[in-house]
């Protein structure tokens, strides 16, 4: 670690109860089998996919069913094989809807995947490539973005470092942390490919310190290769945030409006390299996903489950709500969006899913802001909350902007600790995406 | 719901549930600090000191921060029904009281804490934009607006005479002596040296001033307590003892550092340093916004808290010397802010001054 974590906020001692609540121990993963996957052809950053697959079509496990020509997006395939009953509307995560295919599960899993793994080390970059953006791979944290695009960074940036990142985003989710338990070695080759791919930059993981059990698979399953190097971080919320991980590990800052490529590290999550091992190596694309389910459910539990499974027969399967449900997020408790129904499927982007009931919802009405500071500190980009919050209020959106507004990354650290439960995340991401929006009519008019 | 298939049965559920915040902005948890638990503590770390001066001086004090309380709420409530907006209890009024009352003298008269503690609510705070808006300390606000009218009787200097026998002959006329003793202040501007009985009685709170300010000894623990629950951080009280005492240091009797420990430690537990250091210079509303900012806020505090006392006509200086910093508040967060994560070079003390 090279530097201290500029704000966030810690989760030990104030969080006990909250911990002891959501916080799941598990050693194995529960898998869960629907009759129907739900796969909605837009899951990322980027072009939506269209079908290429009809109703009554027989479709195999792993098959793409959806692809577009724009680069910038990513193939969707049949995570189950079965009949395709239907490709129509469904309500998606962003409480909206998209064109989804549906898939009737029967149970067979007739699949094309590779019975002996590929050998990678011999083959040409672009081979491999090409494998990566068969499998329509996107980055599994927060922002979704394909990973075939992260590849194809052109040859003059020189990226001199990959970060894998374990430090899980959200608190209280643990997929990534089981998946390092369990998969390690498969984790370590996905790394290692990525590395073939960019040329040999070090690999750095981070993983927080709460985490022991990932920490010691993880170390033993990068002990042959001198070139990785394991960083525990302390157990600070968002340090999984891409641009405070690169600072903590590395001392760099990502100058604004730029991306990690472009100071020459690549971020990569845990789960996104053991997908490209998979794809890689086995032909497999990412179909499965590693779900948290937590909260008011009856039985809190790490769920494998296809892409496009419902939200609602998740909860199912965890046996049910605990109470009358209140709120049902998608995500994580900092991030993630409450959903109104609960038929949304999960995408190659969902990492748990979170039930609050009537009596701990958590609502809570706003008060004066008391210039406590608390906010300002809890920034990891170091933004001045509590001002940007005051002068969106008042309209000034010209302040808003001199605040730099634009940097925030919506984490919810500052609403977090705001003792007056000020609406801050949510106040200064609409001011972000005023301020954005008047900046696109300025040049427009220019 | 197409017919090839069917709601889960969480799904039923959910569409039933009745207490429904359909959408929420993220996040959907929170951290356990709210503002009435932050006020409440401290009002809790300052009643030691507060109990402590009735023994010194005697019931009369008492009825003051009563008096001064049930102004505040009552003021505070009377403006809110006036503007017709929903009363918020948080304990701030009462806690602006409060420092009002231990910022007067003993001997004050019960309109006092009266005429204070509504010029600190209503002048001071609520036609500034209420709690959050005031640009200024209230409680120091309401106790230079008692300066300005009764100068005289606000310097008066009041000798503790405990326990509590100072009983006062009728509620509102009390029977305390302005006697004037020599503070520990005075006898070091009188270019003499404190003896260690003096330092002791003073930490204790033996000695005379305003009626909440005297003991450095209960002050210290109550502001011990408010570190530790984080709702101060030592930094500002640190940095305004610390330039005290330096100062004490640098401008001692016989030249330049000269200071002997005797008149270190006498200039920072006397005349309601502590006090100030610790619960008014920390001041949510009133200091600025960043780590760095409150730095030089502390700094200025001390400075000015030392040229009161030794060039000034009086020993007085700590409550001018913050309300005067309070001044500067807007300014370093205006000139001041934090440089963004990403945003161009570093530049000392991590700051991008912005004009
Ligand atoms: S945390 Fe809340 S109350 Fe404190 S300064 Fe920020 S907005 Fe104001
Ligand atoms: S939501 Fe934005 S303003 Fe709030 S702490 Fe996170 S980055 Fe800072």
């Amino acid at each position: 670690m090279k530097k201290k974590v500029t704000g966030g906020f810690s989760l030990s001692p104030p969080l006990k109860a909250l911990k002891q609540k959501l916080e799941i121990q598990q050693s194995q993963v529960a898998i869960f089998e629907p009759n129907m996957v739900f796969i909605p052809l837009s899951q990322h950053i980027g072009a939506p996919a269209q079908p290429i697959v009809q109703p009554g079509d027989y479709v195999k496990q792993g098959q793409v069913i959806g692809e577009s020509d724009a680069f910038v997006s990513a193939k969707v395939h049949a995570s189950v094989s079965g009949k395709v009953l239907d490709i129509t509307e469904w309500p998606n995560q962003n409480n909206e809807t998209t064109q989804t295919i549906v898939i009737e599960n029967d149970f067979t899993y007739d699949n094309d995947f590779l019975s002996t793994p590929f050998h990678w080390e011999e083959t040409a970059n672009d081979v491999i490539k090409q494998k990566i953006q068969q499998a329509g791979i996107a980055g599994k944290g927060g922002a979704t973005f394909p990973t075939h695009v992260k590849f194809a960074i052109d040859e003059t940036k020189k990226i001199d470092t990959l970060v894998l990142n374990g430090a899980e985003c959200e608190p209280f989710l643990s997929s990534d942390a089981l998946l390092m338990e369990q998969k390690a070695e498969q984790i370590i080759e996905g790394a290692r490919i990525a590395r073939k791919l960019l040329h040999d930059p070090v690999i750095i993981i981070g993983i927080e310190d709460d985490k022991p059990l990932a920490i010691a698979a993880m170390k033993k399953a990068t002990a042959p290769y001198s070139f990785i190097q394991i960083e525990v971080l302390p157990t600070v919320y968002p340090t999984g945030g891409e641009k405070q991980l690169v600072e903590v590990l590395l001392d760099r800052e990502v100058p604004l409006g730029k991306l990690t490529a472009d100071i020459g590290v690549i971020l990569m999550n845990v789960a996104t390299s053991f997908a490209i091992t998979e794809a890689v190596c086995w032909n497999k694309p990412l179909i499965n996903r590693y779900t948290t389910v937590t909260g008011d459910v009856q039985h809190p539990q790490v769920i494998q489950s296809p892409i496009g499974t419902l939200a609602g027969e998740l909860i199912d399967f965890a046996g049910g709500f605990q109470g009358a449900p209140s709120k049902v997020i998608l995500g994580g408790p900092m991030m993630g969006r409450t959903v109104t129904t609960l038929r949304v499927p999960t995408t190659k982007g969902s990492n748990g899913v979170l039930v609050f009931n009537e009596d701990n919802d958590w609502l809570f009405t706003e008060n004066p802001c008391i210039r406590c500071n608390k906010c300002v500190e809890a920034c990891p980009m170091r933004l001045m909350p509590l001002s940007i919050d005051q002068y969106f209020r008042a309209g000034d959106y010209d302040k808003c902007d001199e605040l730099l507004a634009e940097a925030c990354i919506s984490c919810g650290a500052c609403t977090f600790v705001c003792p007056a439960r000020r609406n801050l995340a949510a106040t200064i991401t609409d001011a972000k995406n005023k301020v954005i929006a008047l900046k696109k009519e300025a040049m427009q008019h220019a | 719901m197409p017919s090839y298939c069917q709601d889960s049965e969480s799904e039923k559920l959910f569409q039933q549930a009745t207490k429904f915040p359909k959408t929420q902005p993220n996040p959907h948890i929170r951290g356990n600090q709210e503002t009435q638990n932050i006020m409440l503590m401290v009002i809790l770390a300052l009643l030691p000191a507060l109990v402590f001066s009735g023994y010194l001086f005697g019931f009369s004090v008492y009825f003051n921060y009563l008096l001064a309380m049930i102004t505040g709420i009552s003021v505070e409530f009377l403006w809110f029904k006036w503007i017709k907006r929903p009363y918020q209890w948080d304990y701030s009024a009462m806690l602006t009281a409060l420092l009002l009352g231990m910022n007067l003298p003993p001997s004050a008269p019960w309109y006092f804490p009266v005429i204070g503690t509504a010029f600190a609510i209503i002048v001071i705070k609520e036609f500034f934009g209420g709690l959050g808006y005031n640009f200024i300390n209230p409680a120091l606000g309401g106790r230079a607006f008692l300066v300005a009218l009764f100068y005289q009787q606000m310097f008066a200097i009041s000798w503790p005479d405990p326990p509590f026998s100072k009983l006062p002959s009728q509620p509102f006329d009390p029977a305390i002596d302005t006697l004037s003793g020599a503070t520990p202040l005075a006898i070091m501007r009188a270019g003499e040296t404190l003896s260690s009985h003096d330092l002791n009685t003073a930490f204790f709170g033996f000695v005379g001033g305003r009626a909440g300010e005297t003991s450095a000894f209960l002050l210290l623990l109550g502001g011990a307590f408010l570190i530790y629950k984080k709702i101060i951080s030592p930094r500002i009280p640190l940095i305004i003892l610390g330039t005290i005492g330096l100062g004490a240091f640098v401008l001692g009797p016989e030249g330049w550092f000269t200071g002997s420990w005797q008149n270190i430690i006498g200039h920072i537990i006397s005349g309601g340093a502590i006090l100030g250091a610790f619960f008014m210079a920390t001041d949510y509303a009133s200091t600025p916004s960043t780590k760095f900012g409150e730095n030089l806020f502390a700094l200025g505090v001390g400075i000015l808290v030392i040229i009161f006392r030794f060039f000034g006509l009086t020993n007085e200086g700590v409550s001018y010397g913050i309300l005067i910093m309070n001044c500067f508040t807007p300014a370093i967060d205006r000139f001041l802010r934090l440089r963004v994560l990403g945003e161009g070079k570093q530049s000392p003390f991590n700051l991008k001054i912005n004009v």
